[in-house]
């Protein structure tokens, strides 16, 4: 049986808090959205509890009840459950009755359950990724032999959902590795490591078939490695060489992470993939036009089936779909979060993940203000506001100054005046940055460089511009007038170092008279 | 093989070339053993260092001219670390602080530190204390300059600080108000033409009187210059001749081109050449001060009255920005763009008048 999770009802109505830290595993999870969310459910938990008191029936019908939503296709089962349960229910007052016919989803594991996607068509990730996690599954795989899978892509882009569906497609049965949060102890009371449980699991969790499962082949899953891998105590490369020699299942490694990352880098370095023969496949974040289709298919699910307690309109749906940044499951939370019944009328204040800018990014938006008329066309603001782009780089203020400047002629064009007003704000937040007593300085140093230089290009000129690295004098040695001069006579005396001399097209752009001058005084 | 420049420099107050009596008040201070705070400023290569490595010598004897050079290792308020290069004897030390840039109070403070709170064991044989030399003073930020004010005050007893300035104008009143001032003017075109004709003589070439002329004019008075001149001149021709060329720095040459690219077209493009060129001075250690000074003089070549007055101003403004700020070609450039686009109006002005 592959380590699951809890999914009775009644481990769901009395532990939400578990079962949600279970469900949220990804970092990516809104405390907000978990207290607000939990609020609610304890209500609802207690409205369940006095309903089973008063019924006096067990709960366990009610268990049931759940566990039928839990599965989402099986309807014709929900349905019989619905009037059987009916039936007995008939005894009971009116609302009750309403409550049980509603059958209320009112756990956010089991709303994330049902939204899940069931089919191909479902998923968000795009149909040539598909294709190829399913040559890998039809191709690659050889019976009984090991074979290593890599998928990568930023949090939220749907690579677990991608690879379950079309495990089940494929016929296999996904045996999950969840990093146990206590340590365990063996039948000898001896402790037993994450790592060794971790081994464990890899060479032997394939040798025993399911009794619970349908399926014919088995497929591992690893999520989250446990971390003494990642920080390099333990020798990843021995664990697959041990795999490779025992293992008889495919193994899926899925790494939140874009490639260029530490984990791709140390664990699936370049020598590992080729000496194991893994398999990569990089996944990208889902495009907003996926994303729609995603939401449309999981607002039509909610309203259905969460109604009491859900109201997904069209507004909320275009709202989060604005601020996404590619993450279906942010996305789906805060759909979920800002479609919440609740008496308080609340507005959406945690209306998107945090985005994170890199550096060039963030350069480029300042480089090439983007502006929106407001409505009334009189006045405009900028499409990025500079204070939420100064934010971003706090930590790096004296590198993104020295960035902005480097860059800042590119996108000017002929507008002399802009490019003077930009300067000029560089050069005043160079004297804020230099203030060294007042530990916040550098931050409004910041802002004035890039609200300066934002307001200063009013029309900048769009074309292909490679950002450019600034230059480090600042490395240079002293800033010595007289040890300058003796420097420069000394390449001059001892001719070894070739001085970089002033080149003859330097020399033409001299105008006449100061080539003039120069000879007078020769 | 040393330089000319080094190989000729004076070893003894006696044997100084000029300025003589002032040689001899020197030597009569530093016959009591001790001597206050000096503060020597004066042009460059007008002979500061020279007179103070002889006053040295004075008071310490040959040991001074064993020199090392070392690398100290500071850490900042906010634990970043940076090194100094030193040059230092048993008796002295010489730094120039502001390598460090806007962390130089930490330099001035723990080096003064270091060096005072070792005391003499025996001070019989020896000096009590030692001697801090500081260069470039002027460079120096406010802050360490108040801070060098209390660290002077407070180890008096065992160090003795040398401070080495171009111009007293940057230097706190507090500084100056507490070392004894000595001022080492420039020395004259004749001066330097006696130099000149007696180095060559040692070297064994005969010196004509046009071209040590030429060579002490073309250097602006300044000793140092003259002598790598005439090394250079040695290099390219020997005899001399007097018609022969003289080698001026072409970083000058260099600050002339950027004022007339200023002057010529004023564009963002133009902007861009011009910081390639900023930064090419700059990597070449030219004090950004002088790189001001040169644009200005040669702008106001080109500028009529009017446009002087602003053009100051804003060399000025922006001269005053960059000694507040730490990124020189920031303020360069902002000087040059702000007097491009003030110049391009000018012009477009007068146009307008004319059509």
């Amino acid at each position: 049986m592959p380590p699951c999770r809890g999914r009775t009802a009644v481990s769901a109505l009395h532990k939400p808090i578990k079962d949600l830290r279970e469900e949220n595993r990804h970092k990516a999870v809104h405390s907000c959205i978990r207290n607000r969310y939990n609020t609610k459910n304890r209500n609802i938990t207690k409205v369940k509890l006095c309903l089973v008191k008063r019924t006096m029936k067990s709960w366990l019908q009610s268990s049931f009840d759940l566990d039928g939503f839990d599965d989402a296709p099986k309807k014709p089962k929900l349905s019989q459950n619905g009037s059987s349960k009916n039936l007995e229910a008939t005894i009971e007052d009116f609302d009750v009755k309403v409550c049980i016919k509603k059958k209320p989803t009112n756990n956010l594991t089991s709303l994330l359950n049902i939204c899940a996607p069931q089919k191909p068509v479902d998923l968000a990730v795009s149909r040539q990724k598909q294709q190829e996690i399913n040559r890998w599954f039809q191709e690659k795989i050889k019976r009984g032999q090991p074979n290593i899978l890599v998928i990568s892509g930023p949090s939220g882009c749907g690579k677990t959902e991608a690879l379950k569906v079309l495990a089940k497609q494929n016929n296999y049965d996904v045996i999950e590795w969840t990093t146990p949060m206590d340590q365990g102890i063996d039948e000898n009371n001896r402790t037993v490591s994450q790592v060794e449980k971790f081994e464990d699991f890899i060479v032997r969790a394939t040798r025993y078939n399911s009794v619970l499962s349908d399926c014919s082949r088995r497929l591992l899953l690893v999520k989250d490695l446990p971390h003494s891998y990642t920080s390099g105590k333990d020798d990843f490369t021995v664990l697959l060489h041990k795999y490779c020699q025992y293992g008889r299942e495919p193994l899926v490694f899925i790494a939140t992470e874009s490639g260029s990352s530490k984990l791709m880098t140390t664990l699936f370095s370049q020598s590992n993939r080729d000496r194991f023969s893994m398999e990569f496949i990089n996944i990208n974040a889902v495009t907003p036009t996926a994303l729609k289709n995603v939401m449309k298919r999981v607002s039509s699910i909610l309203n259905n089936k969460a109604s009491q307690m859900l109201q997904v309109t069209q507004n909320k749906i275009d709202e989060v779909l604005s601020n996404s940044i590619g993450d279906v499951r942010s996305a789906l939370l805060n759909l979920i979060f800002s479609s919440l019944k609740v008496s308080k009328k609340f507005t959406s204040e945690c209306s998107s993940r945090e985005e994170t800018l890199g550096l060039l990014h963030g350069i480029g938006r300042v480089i090439n203000p983007k502006k929106t008329t407001t409505s009334d066309g009189k006045s405009w603001r900028f499409v990025h506001n500079p204070d939420d782009l100064a934010s971003c780089f706090q930590t790096q203020a004296n590198t993104f100054i020295s960035f902005v400047h480097e860059n800042y002629l590119n996108t000017i064009g002929l507008n002399m005046n802009g490019a003077t007003a930009a300067i000029d704000a560089i050069s005043m937040a160079d004297i804020f940055n230099a203030e060294w007593r007042d530990l916040n300085m550098h931050k409004v140093a910041l802002s004035h460089c890039v609200r300066g230089v934002m307001l200063a290009n009013d029309k900048p000129v769009s074309q292909w511009n490679p950002v450019k690295k600034p230059n480090r004098t600042d490395l240079q040695g002293q800033k010595d007038y007289a040890a300058a001069e003796i420097e420069w006579y000394k390449n001059y005396i001892t001719p070894k170092m070739k001085y970089p001399e002033i080149s003859a097209e330097d020399l033409e752009l001299l105008s006449e008279s100061i080539i003039e001058e120069i000879g007078d005084d020769w | 093989m040393s330089l000319w420049v080094d190989k000729y420099r004076p070893k003894d107050l006696s044997k100084l070339d000029y300025h003589k009596d002032q040689a001899q008040r020197l030597k009569n201070m530093v016959q009591q053993g001790d001597f206050p705070h000096l503060l020597v400023y004066g042009p460059s290569g007008a002979g500061k260092k020279t007179r103070i490595m002889c006053l040295l010598k004075e008071l310490y004897g040959n040991g001074v001219d064993r020199l090392r050079m070392d690398t100290m290792t500071f850490e900042s308020a906010s634990k970043r670390k940076f090194d100094i290069s030193t040059i230092s004897s048993n008796y002295h030390i010489e730094v120039n602080p502001s390598d460090a840039g806007i962390y130089d109070r930490t330099v001035v403070m723990d080096l003064v530190k270091t060096t005072a709170q070792t005391h003499q064991i025996d001070p019989t044989g020896q000096k009590e204390f030692k001697v801090v030399l500081l260069t470039n003073v002027d460079e120096l930020t406010k802050d360490a300059q108040h801070a060098l004010r209390r660290t002077m005050e407070k180890y008096v007893g065992t160090c003795r600080l040398i401070l080495s300035t171009n111009s007293t104008s940057r230097v706190l009143p507090a500084i100056r108000s507490r070392c004894l001032g000595i001022r080492v003017p420039a020395p004259t075109i004749e001066e330097i033409k006696t130099i000149l004709t007696k180095v060559a003589k040692k070297e064994g070439h005969d010196l004509p009187n046009e071209l040590a002329e030429r060579i002490a004019t073309t250097s602006e008075r300044n000793l140092r210059r003259a002598l790598l001149m005439l090394e250079t001149c040695r290099v390219e021709q020997i005899p001399y001749t007097p018609d022969q060329k003289v080698t001026e720095p072409d970083w000058q040459l260099y600050i002339k081109g950027i004022a007339a690219l200023m002057v010529k077209e004023q564009s963002p493009s133009k902007l861009l050449e011009l910081r390639s060129r900023f930064y090419e001075l700059l990597t070449h250690r030219i004090p950004s001060d002088l790189i001001f000074k040169g644009m200005l003089q040669e702008i106001n070549k080109k500028c009529d009255l009017q446009l002087k007055i602003q053009v100051a101003n804003l060399a000025a403004e922006y001269e005053h920005r960059m000694h507040q700020g730490s990124k020189e070609i920031f303020h360069l450039e902002a000087f040059a763009a702000k007097f491009m686009s003030l110049y391009k109006k000018f012009m477009d002005a007068s146009m307008a008048d004319f059509m």
